[in-house]
């Protein structure tokens, strides 16, 4: 009966031990599950980027265009720059980034813009257009796509359309002298792209004062970057981030603005106006003064030297806000 | 190999007595629970005994929605074990102005009527909790994404408070809730980037259906 | 023949019918109170007995899918038991290696019935007097369940693991729980008097060795069985297979010269 007892006994620390490391096991599995969940890390890679090649006599070239309708505007505006054949080569793979941050249609870059942008594009023969996006934080991206007409435009024009929030390649790139981030976290999809061109929509910013090409580079964010964004300090960190990935052409909707407020919602205005340039700085400092122009204030170019992103950016090296150094070409198309 | 006597048995069936006992006075079915149920849900004494915890819903909303279901666990209280609820750090509940609007794929699960057909307009999971302490952008500004990716208007506003920020008192501007237009879509809270978050979705005037059964 | 590549790997087999049945549970994603497969909704038959108890009119409304589970159940018992339940399985690989003897206990005859008959006494009087499925809160099964379900979702609740994992230690090292503690087992056996399948012995055969007594997970005297040892028998087939006379065999209808 001992010698029984004893054995039972052996055998339950057996099982015992049994038990725990089974549950050890598991849970030693679930998280390797919940970790290839997430996306994989690379090394810190580091990128190129282009001096603005929409320069005369050492400025940088704004155009602003009004004029009905879109196509046209958008044409004319990216002709006076000068066209696109200086920016786009035969095998380039050319990123375009509208603000799809949002589901409605007043919040977002118009598809009308969008595929006018995309007309102009192809003419310039690159080897792949994609579109792609991250939208604000809590959205759903593939929603946003539905919901403002961007996915009909994709399937018109046989565009890739990414949402990246789906994406598992992440990438950490260096910074250019960024003074809170030595480094970001972005896709591979973006990191890929030869040419990026921002299609920002003018809008207000509750927070950044307002959100045009240099706000719109969050879009290339995931969740968790634009997350330290606003931990760290949101205008020094969007300033960072442009220095490594700068737009190489901005083309600013400003068909319908949103005043007063925003970025979800605001009073719109139709201003049926293109800005295009190849400094981020100097068209959003010049669209900024667009839109406290059309709220009524005073003083509008001053506000827009004020605001700290611009600023900061300018301070380092992403684009002039100098007006000297900028060189404005404005028309009308009836 | 052991016989079991009488005696055993005896002392079994009065264990199980005993256990039955304890169950008729021990156990209640809580009249509010404290977590957010998926949309369409009944009023939390029914749906507690409408629920079988068939998970169904939960996978509906992992695979077609937008996968903020999960189960309760022991935690949440005993009799709410493997029921559904909303959580908002995973994702937030795309029924209304989302995905799943006109959808509502956990409804379309459910096999028990625990959770039933709603209109847009009939839907409020509950309402968002403001923890003041945590929002950074209380603390030192620079931040108002709730603000910027609320549907609703109405729901987050901005106010300027004062506060003291290193010995000086200045005004800053924080997002104010209303929680009678919010409904409970929890986008803030899953926005919110203050670790830990700011804002804590709460099943508060929360709209459920009264079964007509 | 199907005999003799059964016995040849009937662990093999078993872990196989293991393996479907897991990724089954993950592919469906639901737990085991009501699985909707191939267009056939199956409600838990305890579950069922619940919702009656407490005049839940869920019921009224589900209770064509409680058809097909009793049906299956009446006609071949508890093979549920033996060879789909994940509790069941896993204790029929570890009963060989079990050598805690004071925890393996042995009934015969009319006693096997004792034990289902107090479990689902104490099931019904609880659930009755608390007006509420209470056991499917603590049911093992259900939690191993919910379990597999967070997995297939990478949704996790440590608790929900603890819980589960120590029932699963508890449990295996006894008998008891499969023998007639377990609610379903114990509905099982009380609704499997009139099956069909059954472990038969040739007496001619028999050398009375006793190895399937001792290998038998329940303890079950296979070798002299009456009705109670058919009904409650899980047909895994461990007897079978250990038979030194191969003097076990399965058969799908009672023989009309069945031992009493």
């Amino acid at each position: 009966m001992s010698s029984s007892q004893r054995m039972s006994r052996r055998d339950f620390i057996k099982l015992l031990v049994g038990g725990t490391a089974a549950v050890i096991g598991v849970g030693v599995m679930w998280h390797l599950l919940e970790r290839s969940r997430k996306p994989t890390e690379v090394e810190v890679l580091e990128r190129e980027v282009k001096k603005n090649v929409f320069v005369e006599e050492g400025k940088s070239l704004i155009s602003v265009v009004r004029g009905k309708n879109v196509k046209r505007v958008v044409k004319e505006a990216i002709e006076l720059l000068g066209g696109l054949d200086k920016l786009i080569e035969s095998g380039d793979v050319v990123l375009l980034k509208p603000n799809v941050g949002f589901s409605n249609v007043d919040a977002v870059t118009t598809p009308e813009t969008l595929a006018a942008v995309i007309e102009v594009v192809k003419e310039a023969r690159p080897k792949k257009i994609v579109i792609a996006e991250s939208a604000v934080r809590g959205r759903d991206t593939t929603f946003n796509f539905k919901a403002t007409g961007i996915v009909e435009v994709a399937e018109k024009y046989d565009i890739e359309l990414i949402d990246l929030k789906k994406s598992k390649n992440l990438v950490k790139v260096k910074t250019r002298g960024g003074k809170l981030l030595d480094k970001v976290s972005t896709y591979k999809e973006v990191y890929d792209a030869d040419v990026i061109i921002s299609i920002p929509k003018l809008k207000r910013h509750v927070e950044a004062t307002t959100t045009i090409s240099l706000k719109n580079m969050m879009g290339i964010l995931p969740d968790s970057e634009k997350g330290t964004f606003h931990n760290l300090g949101l205008h020094q960190c969007i300033a960072d981030l442009n220095t490594v990935f700068k737009p190489d052409l901005c083309i600013v909707d400003a068909t319908q603005v949103m005043t007063v407020s925003g970025p979800g919602r605001g009073k719109m205005v139709r201003a049926d106006t293109i800005l295009a340039s190849g400094d981020p700085v100097a068209v959003d400092l010049i669209a900024s003064k667009i839109l406290f122009e059309i709220e009524g204030l005073d003083n509008p170019l001053e506000r827009a030297l004020k605001i700290p992103h611009l600023r900061r950016a300018a301070e380092l090296g992403v684009g002039v806000i100098d007006v000297d150094k900028i060189k404005l070409i404005e028309r009308e198309i009836s | 190999m052991i016989r079991l006597t009488r005696r055993d048995f005896i002392k079994i069936a009065l264990a199980s007595l005993v256990a039955g006992a304890l169950a008729k006075f021990t156990f209640k079915l809580p009249k509010e629970s404290g977590v957010v149920r998926p949309p369409g849900a009944v009023i939390e004494e029914e749906f507690l005994k409408r629920c079988i915890r068939c998970g169904k819903c939960i996978s509906a909303c992992s695979t077609s929605g937008s996968g903020t279901l999960e189960e309760c666990g022991y935690l949440d209280g005993f009799s709410l074990v493997g029921t559904p609820k909303v959580n908002p750090v995973r994702a937030p509940c795309e029924a209304l102005f989302g995905k799943c609007e006109g959808v509502l794929p956990c409804v379309k699960a459910c096999p028990t009527n625990a959770l039933v057909w709603v209109e847009p307009h009939q839907i409020k999971l509950g309402s968002v909790k403001w923890i003041r302490e945590n929002c950074i952008a209380f603390k030192k500004g620079g931040c108002l994404v709730c603000y910027e990716t609320c549907p609703l208007d109405g729901a987050i506003s901005v106010k300027e408070v004062t506060a003291e920020r290193r010995g000086k008192v200045v005004v800053v501007r924080v997002p104010e809730f209303n929680s009678e237009i919010c409904i409970g879509c929890g986008r803030c809270v899953n926005a919110c980037p203050a670790t830990p978050k700011a804002l804590v979705l709460t099943p508060k005037g929360a709209k459920r259906v009264i079964p007509r059964e | 023949m199907f005999l003799r590549s059964i016995k040849s790997n009937l662990l093999l087999a078993r872990a196989l019918v293991l393996v479907i049945v897991t990724l089954a549970l993950l592919y469906l994603r639901t737990t085991c109170s009501f699985i909707t497969i191939l267009g056939l909704s199956l409600m838990c038959p305890i579950l069922a007995l619940q919702l009656l108890l407490t005049s839940n009119p869920v019921l009224n409304r589900l209770a064509l899918s409680v058809v097909t589970p009793l049906l299956f159940i009446l006609l071949f018992g508890r093979v549920i038991c033996g060879w789909i339940c994940p509790l069941g399985l896993l204790r029929n690989l570890l009963s060989s290696k079990l050598k805690a003897k004071k925890l393996i206990f042995h009934l015969n005859g009319r006693a096997i019935l004792v034990l289902p008959i107090i479990s689902l006494t104490t099931l019904s009087l609880t659930s009755y007097l608390a007006n509420y499925p209470i056991y499917c809160l603590v049911c093992p099964i259900g939690a191993l369940c919910r379990v597999i379900l967070g997995f297939s979702l990478f949704s996790f609740d440590f608790s929900l693991l603890l819980y589960s994992m120590s029932l699963l230690l508890v449990i295996s090292m006894t008998n008891i729980w499969c023998l007639g503690l377990c609610p379903h087992g114990a509905l099982y056996t009380i609704l499997g008097y009139f099956k069909l399948l059954r472990v038969v012995n040739d007496e001619s055969k028999c050398i009375h060795c006793n190895v399937c007594l001792r290998t038998c997970p329940l303890r079950l005297q296979i070798q002299k069985a009456t009705k109670h040892e058919y009904a409650s028998c899980t047909t895994c087939l461990l007897c079978l297979v250990k038979c030194p006379r191969s003097s076990l065999t399965i058969k799908l209808l009672p023989t009309s010269n069945r031992k009493r």
